[in-house]
């Protein structure tokens, strides 16, 4: 790609990335959450691929640490619906964190975090896929 | 009513396409068709006109005004993300296939039966 | 004190499964035997759950209370036939693993077995207790990927091509079925198995052609989905379990119409 494609699409990824973490913060209390969020989150990374060709990350080592957050993600959003089972109520999945004022950035006890969580867990599952993919298409050309 | 039905039309639409083409990847865009005619079917059943969005902060805001169904809108969710999984499976089976067999030809990737 | 033990067939395959590429960062054998025992546990669960009490139980995930008679909130039911149901799939699953752990050194990218392998678990064992529809195709699903990457494990010709075809009336078939739970919900306004019969029962409108619109959208899914309609062979005859159970729980005497 040309110089002003890349720095361009640059420019354009942490503006997205920005805007990605904004929709994930504030899933609670607006339209968008997690998977928007994540999608969004994600797609500033491939842009930045796209723009800058398959040479700029090390895309291998990039898989197996969009892997492991994946794993980790999920496993956290399991143990905090697990956590219900021992504090306050007895119940899985249930919203045991103080609630708060509505409308406020912090309130609505857990979900926040769970979105949170599954933000990080939707932008590595893309990156992962769009990783596999090219590392695949790159060793067929080999 | 007419939305509906052009709803199920659109349905109709993929369906065929499923049926009759043979290239891997107009299959592929004939499924995601047919998903997004279900999408439809299910965001037209939650909807009443003029509904506001079913983000509400003031109880009172309730009363003198009609809000849309959410559940539908989260499966809707739900279902797109399921349809993600099957989009990006389905794809990089279409990439294998393309890898092995060298064409995208159904006609022609036919070493099982059935 | 609530009996806490329906959840874990669903939340400990899917710990085991996300949890397998974690813990085969730090030792290679150690995944093997995580699912060996984690199916262990769910099948002496199962055991004691049959000789348990014989009345249905119903689990409501995150507690939320009937409000106004409705039910809301996710719910996991378990009766005589869902037991059974269980006890059949975690033993099967219980023997598979001790059987893959030798058998899959054979293979490599042995992680993403034992990760796939966790995830049919879970999806099965959430599909015979899913007590709602959408609870059931999402569970359905899941069971579904997990069983399209298994077929083409081996990644030779035959493979691929049998998962391409598996996944083309996969997933057609879990459209249809998304179609008929949409046209349930229009119709009934509530995805709970035991409310939707309840509702059709005391409803006083006829219903019974648009019900046989959704049948038949509901059994050419759940059809497809098992293959009962098509004539492809190469399926992993695991899937058949769940949509009987299913079946039966909608079924109501009083109700004959939706007959699943």
């Amino acid at each position: 790609m040309s110089v002003i494609v890349r720095k361009v699409a640059q420019l354009l990824s942490a503006m997205i990335f920005v805007f990605g973490m904004y929709v994930v913060i504030h899933g609670h209390i607006m339209p968008g959450g997690g998977f928007s969020g994540g999608v969004l989150l994600a797609s500033a990374f491939i842009l930045l691929i796209l723009a800058q060709g398959k040479d700029y990350f090390q895309l291998k080592q990039q898989r197996k640490i969009t892997s492991f957050y994946e794993s980790l993600s999920v496993l956290l959003i399991l143990l905090l619906g697990a956590g219900g089972l021992f504090a306050g109520s007895l119940f899985l999945f249930n919203n045991y964190l103080p609630k708060g004022q509505p409308g406020e950035l912090l309130s609505a006890g857990n979900i926040p975090i769970y979105s949170i969580l599954i933000g990080i867990k939707v932008a590595a599952t893309l990156f992962t896929i769009f990783l596999a993919l090219t590392i695949y298409k790159e060793e067929v050309s080999k | 009513m007419t939305l509906y039905i052009l709803c199920f039309i659109l349905f109709l639409v993929g369906l065929y396409g499923l049926l009759i083409s043979r290239n891997i990847i107009k299959i592929v865009i004939s499924l995601t068709i047919v998903e997004i005619s279900i999408f439809l079917l299910l965001i037209m059943v939650g909807y009443i006109s003029d509904g506001i969005a079913p983000v509400v902060f003031d109880a009172q805001i309730l009363e003198n005004q009609a809000v849309v169904d959410p559940l539908p809108q989260t499966m809707v969710l739900t279902a797109i993300v399921i349809a993600l999984a099957t989009n990006s499976m389905i794809l990089t089976m279409a990439i294998r296939l393309y890898k092995k067999y060298g064409t995208f030809d159904v006609h022609e990737i036919s070493k099982l039966k059935g | 004190m609530e009996n806490h033990a329906l959840i874990f067939f669903i939340v400990l395959p899917f710990l085991a499964a996300f949890s397998i590429p974690l813990v085969s960062l730090a030792s290679e054998k150690a995944k093997a035997y995580v699912v060996a025992i984690v199916s262990l546990v769910l099948m002496v669960l199962s055991v004691q759950g049959l000789f348990g009490s014989a009345e249905t139980t119903i689990y409501a995930v995150g507690g939320w209370k009937p409000v106004d008679n409705i039910p809301i909130g996710i719910h996991l039911v378990s009766d005589g036939l869902s037991r059974f149901m269980l006890l059949i799939v975690n033993a099967m699953a219980f023997f598979c693993a001790v059987f893959a752990i030798d058998y899959i050194k054979n293979y490599t990218g042995q992680k993403y077995f034992f990760t796939l392998f966790c995830l049919q678990l879970a999806g099965l064992n959430g599909a015979v207790l899913a007590g709602d529809m959408f609870n059931l195709f999402v569970f359905m699903e899941v069971t579904a990927k997990a069983s399209y990457a298994l077929v083409a494990f081996g990644v030779k010709k035959t493979e691929i091509e049998a998962s391409f075809k598996y996944q083309v009336m996969g997933g057609l078939a879990s459209l249809f079925l998304l179609f008929g739970i949409a046209m349930l919900y229009w119709m009934t306004s509530t995805l709970n198995m035991a409310d939707i019969s309840m509702v059709l029962s005391n409803s006083e409108i006829d219903h019974s052609n648009t019900l046989r619109f959704i049948q038949l959208f509901l059994l050419a899914g759940i059809g497809i989905k098992k293959q009962a309609i098509t004539f492809y062979k190469g399926l992993p005859a695991v899937v058949t379990c769940w949509w009987v159970t299913n079946g039966i729980r909608t079924h109501d005497p009083q109700n004959h119409n939706l007959m699943l």
